[in-house]
């Protein structure tokens, strides 16, 4: 119990609402008519007033994708997806022809991330929080950045940080370079419909031996009907550079089911070294009948592409109603690797399968994987991961656990571990248990004072600690509040 | 009611099941199709306690295809022991099912040898059921066949009964085997143990899948799970696909799997004590596999299969 | 006996960053130690005492580069960790290695053959070997149903311990390195080493005890004792230069030396 700080307690007992990101914005919007077509496509792209490559590369991917079947392989529960029945692009008007400066940005946008936490005026941020570093942020408000902070200060430092639109049009040669390179429009139907229909996202690069002076982040709302949200995130660290990276997500509460379906690649060059967080907390449907909520369906992968590179995934997922999420590595340079951490929360009728693939082809290579797994209710939570040793991958290591918890009787949590290897000097180590939550530490948390809810989500805070303490500081305290938040109404 | 593989309906590794085994590649190609299953049947009555094992040969020629149908049961409050070995010549395809019925209370011991031509096939698919207080004890030696796949269904559908399924795979030369383990706790209180260990030589690829589903009543289900692999050669490949599905939440379930070399620690403590290098691995190595076999409970029987261990060993361990 | 002259040696470290991939631990280390003679190093955590240890076996882990360590005139440092071993070096380790499935008759048989053959001697067949076994479980008061467990494996620290102890007394080495045994044991257990240990005395066998604390020499008296501080020997003199640095901490004696 000496682990659980007070400070934890304080926020628990302080949690009221439920879904407390769940309000709709009330601004104008454009959309694209609504469903998917090359008419669509091409809608997009010119919105976007992109070159002519960029469309020829959308227009490719969207021909592949009406040819691919839906992946199944997960254990989801999923109703067929009508993908005519959402709008693939909004923008609230003032912002269609692309970020302006902050102060033409509407009042009611600027209102709407400062009631979830993220002030957007630099200026604010610096008078406001003294005692905590500042985060540069680029805010995507259904398909468009509203605004990307603290450009002028990085660039200073030679780091790039701006809307993937934008990085299309400024920053071409990278982005021809890296993108799709780590993921093909080929590689899932949901990346294709990505690659196809992407509005906005992040674009990152951090020169040659730098360390960038503050976390980046990303933070991305979902707020009209019916309108899926397509990002793409593209970070790549040059030689010995170094970047921390966060992203956060959040949508109101609405009866229908919509699309989020983002690919994040990471390059890592020579020693350099990417840590990549999330906390994803999408609507996840109506608690009882389970209507409603985000599909979460996202590709993300990095690759260490070069010697003692390093690339390392945290997520604390407690949102949407159906998460597929793989963050994953490609350890190609010798010495490199790649960290996954994990906590996934499903409550009510929240289904989610998730985890990581780690791909040792250098030599030397090092990965570690962490996961924790809570189920409550009625929903299913998968641990599903991949460790690959290839042939050539001399003395790589892989450390696995993935670690379940579950609370109640009407709920399933499941471990799929794929372990291959092909070489003899490599090792492999993977651990897994199921179990549920201790009534003793219930008993006893309760005995001081705690009602049921708050001693469990104090013990559940416990249990992912491991994950917990390698988000950034800023984050861990908004995570740590978020598991109590997700828990609540998981016994009664 | 297990079904034996069809030769027309073919798994094919496409099938997430066989994502590691591709059997219609390996079977022989001139096989001479067997008209009827061969059935074998053992029954114990209620009671009926065996005091000497019961042991049963499967055996085939060059290009045959045989189709064995095993049939035990165990009655209520009985007890027996099955050595089950496998042998043969050529190339054949041994299609096989085993069809186990375990009665409350009752104990079946369950010794399989398989020791196939280097040209077989076999497809073993297994079915077990256990009552209330039922047990089984089951080990398999698998080093023979080109390809094998001994794929075990259990289900546990009484309270209080315990399954164990040990088994020590030694693979060399192109030898591909699968071990696929499916146990579904139906009931509370039941407790299922899996226990393999894989040593690959040469260009030998071995599976292990096994998962452990707990239905939402099986609550207090203890269910172990531990697969070891040790590469001896750098062409040999391991695969392990270890799974808990589970839907109640009074249980203690666990799963381990490694897959590697010899841990230097005990091999240098063993050369400080004196031997050498070779000699100390052997010794471990050793080890790994009496560890496993130690479970079965007959001390004559477990002698048998030391004897046919370490000499595979001894073969393996030279170069 | 045994000379150590001028001894470097190197830890291969995980972290590969940053280029650097090995720590120099002993920085010219060096001792002599005559026959029969019981000397003690004590030293602060880090000063390089297990790395000693492990060196003088033979670990892998450990890279010598530069310096001699020569037994009755044979260079160690060429040897593979079993040929130290037959040359007559026995090392009580501080975490002795639990071995699963491998039972402690069957360990002790086919260590002390190995060592018998690498010096050319008649290997002892099965019935001699449960004598000898027989008769030093009882001098060091060992019960015999510990030669049916697997080596170390549920052992308690004191077992771990006295089981060392056992294995030396069979292999009959010429120099015995003790690891902080005293690590992890009661003031008991510590006694019936510490026996076991003073029985193996013999004109013609040399102890080092690596030792964090006073408390062991206590038990087991040593003739000389040396202080080990940053990898090299700062300070040698008589069993009274283990009650000093009891009293005045190792921070007085590392000052002096720096």
């Amino acid at each position: 119990m000496s682990e659980i700080q007070q400070e934890t307690i304080d926020q628990v007992e302080a949690l009221a609402g439920k879904y407390e990101a769940g309000f709709v914005t009330d601004i104008e919007t454009e959309k694209a008519p609504k469903g998917l077509s090359e008419d669509i496509v091409r809608f997009i792209s010119a919105k976007k007033n992109e070159p002519e490559w960029m469309l020829e590369k959308r227009l490719k991917a969207y021909r592949q994708w009406l040819e691919m079947p839906e992946p199944e392989w997960a254990k989801l529960d999923i109703e067929p997806i009508d993908y005519q029945d959402s709008y693939y692009y909004a923008a609230p008007k003032d912002l269609a022809d692309g970020p302006k400066t902050i102060d033409d940005v509407d009042p009611a946008l600027l209102e709407t991330y400062e009631k979830l936490g993220i002030p957007l005026r630099e200026q604010e941020i610096l008078a406001g929080v003294q005692e905590r570093t500042p985060v540069a942020v680029d805010a995507v408000f259904d398909s468009v950045s509203v605004a990307t902070t603290f450009k002028e200060k990085l660039r200073e430092a030679g780091v790039i940080f701006c809307s993937i639109s934008e990085a299309i049009q400024e920053h071409p040669e990278l982005v021809k370079k890296y993108m799709g390179s780590v993921v093909p429009p080929g590689d899932n139907k949901h990346a294709c419909l990505n690659s196809a229909v992407f509005t906005d996202g992040s674009f990152v690069y951090i020169p040659e031996g730098v360390r960038c002076p503050m976390e980046l982040s990303t933070y991305f709302r979902i707020n009209e009907l019916n309108t899926g949200q397509f990002e793409r995130t593209l970070i790549i660290a040059d030689k010995g550079s170094y970047v921390s990276y966060l992203e956060g997500c959040t949508a109101p509460m609405r009866d229908e089911n919509q699309l989020h379906a983002a690919i994040v690649e990471l390059i890592a060059l020579d020693d350099a070294e990417i840590k990549y967080s999330t906390v994803q907390n999408w609507y996840p449907g109506d608690f009882e009948t389970g209507k409603g909520g985000i599909y979460n369906f996202v590709t993300k992968r990095g690759i260490c592409e070069g010697r003692n590179s390093k690339i390392s995934w945290t997520q604390v997922e407690t949102g949407s109603a159906i998460t597929w999420k793989y963050p994953s590595c490609i350890l190609k340079g010798d010495n490199s690797q790649g960290e996954f951490y994990s906590v996934a929360i499903t409550n009510g009728r929240q289904q989610a399968d998730t985890g990581t693939k780690m791909i040792h082809i250098g030599k030397n290579t090092k990965s570690r994987i962490i996961s924790k797994g809570i189920s409550a209710g009625k929903s299913n939570n998968t641990y599903r991961g991949q460790v690959k040793i290839n042939a050539g991958a001399e003395g790589a290591r892989n450390f696995t656990v993935c670690d379940s918890l579950l609370i109640g009787d009407q709920c399933g949590a499941h471990t799929v571990p794929y372990i291959e290897s092909k070489n003899k000097s490599a090792s492999l180590e993977h651990e897994a248990t199921t179990s549920k939550i201790g009534e003793d530490q219930l008993f006893y948390c309760m005995q001081r004072g705690l009602s049921e809810e708050e001693a469990i989500a104090l013990i559940v805070n416990g249990f992912a600690r491991e994950v917990m303490q390698e988000l950034p500081m800023e984050f861990a305290v908004e995570a740590q509040k978020l598991v109590g938040i997700s828990l609540e109404g998981s016994v009664g | 009611m297990p079904e034996a593989l069809q030769i027309n309906n073919l798994p094919t590794p496409k099938v997430e099941e066989w994502k590691f085994t591709n059997l219609p590649r390996a079977l022989p190609a001139n096989l001479v199709l067997a008209d009827a299953p061969q059935e074998v049947v053992i029954h114990k009555t209620s009671g009926q306690i065996g005091k000497k094992p019961e042991e049963i040969v499967f055996t085939a020629g060059d290009n045959e295809h045989t189709q064995p149908h095993l049939k035990i049961t165990i009655e209520e409050n009985a007890e027996l022991t099955v050595i089950e070995r496998q042998s043969g010549e050529g190339a054949y395809w041994k299609n096989m099912i085993s069809e186990i019925t375990i009665g409350q209370n009752a104990k079946l011991h369950h010794i399989r040898i398989n020791q196939d031509s280097d040209d077989a096939v076999q497809t073993n698919l297994v079915h077990i059921t256990a009552a209330r207080d039922a047990v089984y004890n089951g080990f398999s030696l698998n080093m023979g066949g080109k390809l094998t796949r001994h794929e075990i269904h259990a289900e546990i559908q009484g309270q209080g009964a315990e399954v164990s399924f040990n088994g020590v795979n030694l693979l060399s030369g192109s030898q591909h085997g699968d071990t696929t383990i499916l146990i579904e706790h139906q009931a509370p209180n039941c407790v299922s143990n899996q226990f393999y260990r894989t040593l690959l030589n040469d260009k030998a690829h071995g599976v292990f899948q096994g998962k452990v589903h707990v239905h939402q009543i099986a609550q207090k289900t203890d269910g172990y799970q531990l697969s070891n692999a040790l590469l001896l050669s750098p062409d040999a490949e391991m695969d392990t696909k270890p799974e808990l599905e589970i839907y109640a939440d009074d249980v203690k379930c666990s799963h381990g799997a490694t897959t590697g070399q010899l841990d230097e620690e005990p091999l240098f403590y063993l050369r400080q004590r004196g031997l050498s290098e070779a000699q100390a691995r052997f010794l471990l190595v050793q080890a790994f596999v009496d560890e496993v076999v130690d479970k079965v409970e007959s001390e004559s029987i477990q002698e048998e299969i030391l004897e046919i261990t370490n000499k595979w060993l001894e073969t393996a361990l030279k170069a | 006996m045994i000379t150590i002259k001028d001894l470097k040696a190197n830890v291969e470290t995980d972290d590969a960053k940053d280029g650097e991939t090995s720590i120099e631990i002993l920085k010219g280390l060096s001792l002599d130690i005559p026959e029969g003679e019981v000397h003690a190093i004590m030293g602060p955590n880090g000063s390089g005492k297990s790395t000693l240890s492990y060196v003088l076996a033979g670990r892998e882990d450990y890279e010598v580069t530069g310096g001699s360590v020569k037994l009755d005139g044979e260079d160690l440092l060429e040897l593979d960790p079993e040929e130290r071993a037959a040359a007559g070096l026995f090392l009580a380790f501080q975490y002795p290695v639990e071995i699963p499935g491998v039972n402690m008759s069957t360990f002790l048989k086919t260590s002390i053959n190995a060592i018998r053959k690498q010096r050319g001697e008649d290997e002892l067949d099965a019935l001699a070997l449960l004598k000898l076994m027989k008769a030093k479980c009882a001098e060091l008061g060992i019960k015999d149903d510990m030669m049916k467990r697997a080596v170390n494996v549920g052992f308690s620290g004191g077992e771990k311990k006295r089981n060392e102890v056992l294995q030396m007394a069979m292999l009959e080495p010429k120099f015995c390195v003790l690891d902080e045994t005293d690590s992890g044991l009661d003031i008991d257990a510590l006694k019936v080493v510490a026996d076991g240990v003073n029985a193996l005395r013999d004109p013609k066998r040399s102890f080092l005890i690596i030792t964090h604390y006073q408390r062991l020499l206590d038990y087991i008296k040593p003739d000389v004792v040396h202080i080990l501080a940053n990898g090299q020997i700062i300070k040698s003199g008589g069993p009274e230069l283990a009650l000093e640095l009891e009293k005045k901490g190792y921070a007085e004696f590392v000052g002096e030396a720096a």
